[in-house]
């Protein structure tokens, strides 16, 4: 079946070139020339391989100096460092809380909770874990003071919430609880916020606290794996793709004949991907968070990543929020700091669309857009980032976007036709090994 | 009156009125408009001074009837400000507007009063078509009102129906009365009667502008009704009463007297009384006149002012008292000499004319300010060869004259002195503000003499928050030497400073929705009035727009640190109500989970501290629930509550002692009288130095507590002490023992003017604690002391309400020396023993805590046991506690809590191993109390009454010198130190 597909592909693609017409402008007719250099996709599809392999092998190294970086620092004295916990241990946690808080309360103490610090002061990127940590900082946020009272009162109404939900082996979402009291919690943001409190507190994931985001990210391709016991498979999941389960634990037996995992930034590529059946033509799983990343999407990345092995490439747009998604993806964002050793996945490959392309592909300018002052000074800032400056490749692409000053997205292929991007500029990409 | 008439000053005026003194006065603009007119007559004509301003009515503020109403009331109420401020008699002063309508005023001037028979002949003859068209409108008008009115709707004001054309003239008799100097009979006519001729043409502070004064409103009078002013005089003493009709001539600027008498003066009555009748415009300028009068009481808070507008509907009429606030008045200006930097070519030239100074020396010596003989001879010796001192100041040539002007330009003087000046005094200008507006702050500032251009000149600035009729934003009152400014406000300096160069909101003051109060007051010999009205000051002179930004930011900056202050007090007030409006949520929370966790039976769920369990097992037996957890925090929230507000007294106590040092911070304490009401709300406030010296004075006060910052106790005590008080002071004793041993002498040496010693008291003194009496009788029952330990693990840390007190923290000895008092109180209370030396170790480990913040002290009392005193300021785990081990038993006294009272567990073991636990709560400070009023009671009764000696002021001082003694120990790296003994 899938080969049919692929051979629909193929001859679509075969069928979309020979179409062409020569009214086409020297840039639009410099990128079809492009299709010529094109190799056929079995040569292709053994330099995937190789990277594949390379990538399974080198994998186990890395992961171990990881973990060692870990064990070496004893980050747990530095740094606060959540860890997935079943809901026994988290229900006692909680229950330990809220006794010592009932106790103070009798013995006329009011009560007060310990709260680490989540402040953007507190969060530094550390080279060594290539990853933002958060620095173990405790306040107090005690009852009797004004500044505090109303946080006292939603973390202890959250950890009962919690508790709640542990004891009764359900999951809700983040709007669940909120909904709960809305008038406590007036919004969301504050509910949510102290529930990446109760988290550190706890010292345990958000997801083991049972409370999960509500679905964002889609993933389509060469993929099967158990959602809650159900198997999926990703290749016949239609052109929408499967939504990403926001509960990591629901998803077990991953399977896959993939031979990279392409990260998407929007869904609008996503689709067409999809559509055009690109996983059949170089098996890979396609996955997009829609934008900035969510927890779930990145935890799923992780776990695929860690699984399967894969290299992963990752497809942006040629500006500085695509190179900072990729951060998040890799680095952790800084709300969620205090997990970042299980939300990120470092060594994502850039595959594209990178700053030094739009001119590699001759992008018309019609489709490029200057940058926004707020857009340079994102990329200013970009540049004194840690993770960027360990790239060399990276920091010359970020450089050029700022001298150029221009900006693209991954639409800004489809000037060449829609299928461009599937037909040529991936496939082209993928066999120059162009990623950095 | 413009003349006050001393001969001196007629000198002066003599030549006033020439053609001259009429040219150099008004602008430029001014004489060439006269000598347009010269030319297109080719016949040369002299115009009198009396024609030019009666032409020129718009330059003196008669621009329209409105306007000049205004104008002569203001001139008027200034002149019989002057008069009474010339004799130093505080003013009273009486205005009365009358309207009288056109009828009334025919009759006056003998005029029928005709109907009108042609009636298309008038401007506002209507057609009968506007007629129909006008009435049906009015018939609309009123049926919806009627429709509105019926459904309750707000019925609108019917609009006024205003008549077409210029309407009738209206007319009003203006009358103003004073209590001042009066005129003299045979002076009044040339003093009314002749413009251009005055008293103020001196150098000097005056309110006048052109010191046409109430000549212009009798010209005015003259040209619009024609009617002649009347005018009543009596000089102090006078046996009579001048009074006299007259108007004036205005081409020959004579007055022209219609009748001049002495009557009787029965009363004795001094000062002068102005009637004029004049056409005016009360509909157009009532606000005007309003604002004027209420700007002038802010201004002159030491004057009376009664206004009153009479007309013959008696819903207009409006009468105004603007009562007087102040006996003190502001001196009267001083005439002084110009300031070389000042003066111009002919200014020179005149002053050489009056001069009766002979030679150059002496001229520049006596006619100028700042020239001292030396200064002058060498200002001679540089204006060049063919001048000497000894020339003759009068045949000095033009050449030699510009010679002198430009050297007075270029050479340097120093300023002149701002003496000659009379502002309105800051306190004056504060009460005025106070007193008419009512503002919830106000804060004022008087800035030093500054000079520009050779004139010097004062400014003084207040501003107001709140108020009743203060507008939303930026109200300013503009004040030149004294008098106020209304029109042209735009282009002012004063606007122009409040509107553009003050951060309002750096200071916490929102410029458009608070109420905001600016007053400036400047007074100068000079004022450089702008435009013709001379209704401005210009915004061009940088030392003027400076000193007026300068003043208006020292008054920003007062009300500054009010306002924070007020805003945290308002915090304060808010702080119960916010916290327990989530005691139910976390009640509930709270009980929900540990309803939940009670649910799981015992073998699944893990085990818990034994404490923990017990809980469990309350909550299974409801005897805790979700109430008790409300109730506790209700507890809680209180007792924070309460600490706060103590706190916060205690700040205000500060607060009183800053007052002494010039400031004025009312509010806290104002906030610390509020919070005293709750105790009892009979209490009388006394507020500053002069609260201070009231309380002192006051026989029925019998003993005062003293409960301010550390470093300033003492001093306010043994004030209190001098003056017979009784005094109970707040701890530490003192600073140092040093400082308690000059204290226990000058309290010694106090001679006994009293029939009885004043006491002097120790507050928050643990000696009273129930705890430590009890535990010192159980002393009895150890036997022989073996070894004592004191540990004390505090919790003062930057969320501790006390912390945040700064006196607290700057205190000498950090908060060893402040906390410590209460334990080493304890110790020696609890071992009846005292103690001899000590040696110590100190350390700073916390460094957000003043130094030291640890010590470690090893200690031997008298009777040769020794011990061990640990105390830490911030520990994590709070723990307070005496031990003292004995042959047969052991006596130990902790810090706990019991049903949610805090207080002392004290524990005895026996020999027989038995224990023995007791709890006593807190209430040393009521019991001190209670004995400093009970020996208040006795002294008074019997003036050899021993006052309760655990309350004695040197016990305190005992506790202060041995952790002295610690300190001083630790700083020699644990040295042994005697104890001092007092």
């Amino acid at each position: 079946m899938s080969d049919k597909k692929r051979r629909a592909g193929a001859g679509a693609a075969a069928g979309g070139s020979a179409s062409k017409k020569p009214r086409v402008s020297s840039a639009a007719s410099y990128a079809e020339s492009l299709r010529s250099k094109l190799r056929p996709d079995a040569s292709i599809l053994a330099t995937l391989r190789a990277l594949a392999s390379a990538c399974s092998k080198s994998k186990p190294a890395g992961a171990s100096s990881s973990s060692k970086a870990l064990a070496e620092d004893d980050p747990a004295a530095n740094y606060i460092v959540v860890a997935d916990q079943d809901s026994a241990s988290v229900t006692s946690r909680i229950n330990r809380l809220v006794l010592a808080a009932a106790r103070s309360i009798l013995s006329g103490r009011g009560f007060s909770f310990a709260v680490p610090s989540r402040a953007s002061s507190n969060q530094v990127y550390l080279p060594d874990l290539d990853r933002i940590v958060l620095v173990r900082r405790e306040s107090a946020r005690p009852f009797a003071n004004v500044a505090t009272a109303r946080k006292a009162t939603i973390t202890a109404r959250v950890l009962s919430l919690v508790h709640a939900v542990l004891r009764r082996g359900i999951h809700v979402t983040k709007r669940d609880l909120f909904y709960t009291d809305v008038k406590l919690f007036g919004d969301q943001t504050q509910s949510d916020a102290v529930l990446d409190d109760v988290s550190c507190m706890l010292g345990c994931t958000r997801s083991s606290l049972h409370v999960v985001a509500s679905e964002k990210g889609v993933v389509v391709g060469r993929l099967t794996f158990a959602d809650d016991g159900d198997r999926i498979d990703c290749t016949r999941m239609g052109v929408g793709g499967k939504a990403i389960p926001p509960n990591i634990d629901r998803v077990s037996g991953i399977e896959s004949d993939a031979l990279f995992i392409l990260l998407v930034e929007k869904d609008a590529a996503f689709m067409r991907l999809a559509e055009d059946r690109f996983y059949n033509r170089f098996p890979c799983i396609i996955l997009t968070a829609k934008g900035q990343p969510d927890v779930a999407t990145r935890l799923f990345l992780r776990r695929l990543k860690v699984e399967l092995k894969l290299p992963v490439l990752a497809l942006v747009d040629s500006d500085p929020y695509g190179l900072k998604i990729l951060s998040v993806y890799m680095c952790g964002s800084k709300n969620m700091s205090y997990d970042s050793a299980n939300l990120t996945t470092p060594d994502i490959k850039w595959l594209g669309v990178r700053p030094s392309d739009l001119d590699k592909y001759r992008v018309p300018e019609q489709c490029r857009l200057p940058m926004t002052d707020h857009d340079i000074k994102v990329g200013k800032e970009m540049l004194e980032e840690d993770f960027v400056k360990q790239n060399e490749g990276w920091v010359k692409e970020l450089e050029m976007m700022l001298r150029t000053r221009q900006k693209a997205e991954i639409q800004a292929l489809s000037s060449f036709g829609f299928q461009y991007l599937t037909e040529v500029y991936l496939p082209l990409k993928l066999q120059q090994e162009d990623w950095i | 009156m413009d003349a006050s008439g001393d001969s001196a000053a007629g000198a002066t005026k003599r030549k006033a009125p020439s053609a001259a003194a009429a040219g150099s006065k008004p602008k430029g603009k001014a004489t060439s408009k006269a000598s347009a007119t010269a030319k297109e007559s080719s016949l040369l004509k002299q115009k009198s001074p009396a024609e030019f301003f009666a032409e020129n009515k718009n330059i003196a503020g008669f621009d329209n009837p409105g306007k000049s109403l205004y104008t002569t009331m203001r001139e008027l109420v200034e002149n019989a400000l002057d008069s009474a401020e010339s004799i130093s008699v505080i003013p009273d002063i009486e205005i009365t507007l009358e309207e009288i309508t056109k009828n009334k005023f025919n009759t006056m001037i003998g005029l029928v009063d005709r109907d009108r028979i042609d009636e298309e002949l008038y401007d506002d003859f209507e057609s009968t078509k506007a007629r129909e068209k006008r009435l049906a409108k009015e018939a609309r008008f009123q049926e919806t009102q009627a429709k509105n009115a019926a459904l309750g709707k707000k019925v609108k004001e019917a609009p006024a129906a205003r008549g077409k054309g210029r309407g009738d003239a209206a007319f009003f008799r203006v009358t103003c009365k004073d209590n001042g100097r009066g005129m003299p009979h045979d002076d009044i006519p040339n003093m009314l009667g002749r413009v251009l001729s005055g008293t103020k043409y001196g150098l000097r502070q005056t309110r006048g502008k052109f010191g046409l004064g109430a000549k212009m409103a009798l010209i005015w009078s003259k040209m619009s009704t024609g009617l002649p002013i009347e005018i009543k005089s009596s000089m102090k003493g006078q046996k009579f009463i001048s009074f006299c009709r007259l108007d004036i001539d205005i081409h020959k600027n004579v007055p022209h007297v219609h009748l001049h008498e002495k009557r009787e003066n029965k009363d004795h009555w001094h000062g002068a009384e102005i009637q004029v009748i004049i056409e005016g415009n009360w509909t157009t300028h009532r606000s005007k006149i309003l604002h004027y009068m209420r700007q002038m009481a802010v201004i002159t808070p030491y004057a009376q002012f009664l206004f009153r507008f009479l007309s013959d509907s008696a819903d207009k009429n409006l009468t105004i008292q603007f009562a007087r606030r102040t006996d003190v008045m502001p001196p009267i200006p001083l005439q002084t000499k110009h300031h070389p930097s000042a003066v111009d070519l002919l200014l020179i030239k005149r002053l050489i004319t009056e001069t009766t100074k002979q030679n150059l020396l002496q001229f520049l010596q006596h006619e100028f300010v700042n020239i001292s003989k030396s200064h002058a001879e060498r200002l001679i010796g540089e204006m060049g060869p063919d001048f000497s001192a000894k020339m003759t100041v009068k045949s000095l040539t033009s050449q030699q004259l510009v010679r002198i002007h430009q050297l007075f330009r270029q050479a340097k003087f120093d300023d002149p002195s701002g003496n000659c000046l009379s502002p309105a005094g800051e306190y004056n200008l504060r009460l005025g503000i106070i007193k008419e507006l009512h503002p919830d702050l106000v804060a004022t500032h008087a800035s030093s003499p500054q000079v520009f251009e050779g004139h010097p000149f004062i400014v003084e600035a207040g501003i107001s928050i709140g108020g009743k009729d203060v507008k939303h934003g930026l109200n300013i009152f503009r004040y030149a030497n004294r008098i106020p400014l209304l029109f042209e406000q735009g282009a002012d300096v004063i606007t122009r400073t409040a509107l553009k160069r003050i951060n309002w909101s750096s200071y916490k003051i929102n410029q458009q929705q608070d109420k905001i109060g600016v007053f400036v007051s400047i007074v100068s010999t000079k004022i450089p009035f702008k435009g013709t009205g001379k209704e401005y000051i210009g915004d061009d002179i940088t030392e003027i727009s400076s000193a007026v930004q300068s003043a208006l930011k020292q008054c920003c900056l007062q009300l500054k640190s009010k306002i924070v202050k007020k805003l945290q007090a308002r915090e304060r007030q808010d702080r119960k109500r916010n916290l327990n409006r989530y005691i139910p949520d976390v009640a509930r929370a709270i009980m929900d989970t540990l309803g939940e966790i009670a649910d799981e039976s015992p073998p699944k769920r893990p085990r818990y501290d034994k404490e923990d369990e017990e809980l469990l097992e309350k909550v299974n037996s409801q005897e805790v629930t979700e109430m008790t957890f409300r109730d506790c925090l209700t507890q809680h929230v209180e007792q924070v509550d309460y600490e706060m507000a103590l706190e916060y007294a205690m700040q205000s106590g500060e607060a009183l002692e800053c007052f002494h040092k010039g400031e004025i911070p009312l509010e806290s304490a104002a906030a610390a009288a509020e919070l005293a009401r709750d105790f009892a709300p009979e209490i009388e406030c006394r507020w500053g130095d002069a609260g201070l010296e009231e309380i002192m004075a006051d026989r029925s006060i019998a003993g005062v507590a003293v409960v301010l910052a550390g470093q300033v106790q003492v001093e306010l005590s043994l004030k209190m002490l001098k003056a017979g008080k009784h005094v109970i002071q707040e701890k530490p004793a003192s600073e140092s023992t040093t400082e308690a041993e000059t204290a226990l002498s000058v309290y010694n040496s106090f001679p006994s003017q009293f029939p009885y010693k004043p006491i002097w008291a120790l507050a928050e003194n643990y000696r009273f604690e129930p705890a430590f009496v009890e535990s010192r009788k159980l002393m009895n029952d150890i036997g022989d002391m073996m070894n004592i330990q004191v540990i004390i693990e505090g919790s003062m840390n930057s969320s501790n309400p006390y912390f945040n007190s700064s006196w607290r923290r700057n205190f000498v000895g950090g908060f060893i020396l402040d906390m410590g008092v209460h334990f080493i109180a304890g110790l020696r209370m609890l071992v009846g023993s005292e103690i001899a030396t000590v040696s110590s170790i100190s350390r700073h480990v916390d460094k957000a805590l003043p130094p030291p913040d640890n010590i470690c002290s090893l200690f031997q009392l008298e009777n040769g046991c020794a011990g061990v005193f640990v105390f830490a300021v911030n520990s994590r785990s709070p723990k307070i506690l005496w031990r003292v081990d004995g042959t047969k038993g052991t006596v130990q006294i902790e810090r706990g809590i019991d049903s949610g009272k805090h207080g002392y567990q004290v524990l005895f073991s026996s020999e027989n191993a038995q224990c023995q636990k007791t709890f006593y709560p807190f209430c040393g400070v009521n019991e001190e109390l209670k004995a400093f009023v009970h020996d208040i009671l006795q002294a008074n009764k019997d003036g050899g009454h021993k006052a309760e000696p655990r309350s004695s002021y040197v016990e305190g001082a005992r506790d202060v010198a041995v952790l002295e003694a610690m300190l001083e120990s630790s700083a020699k790296q644990g040295a042994l130190v005697q104890v001092k003994k007092l």
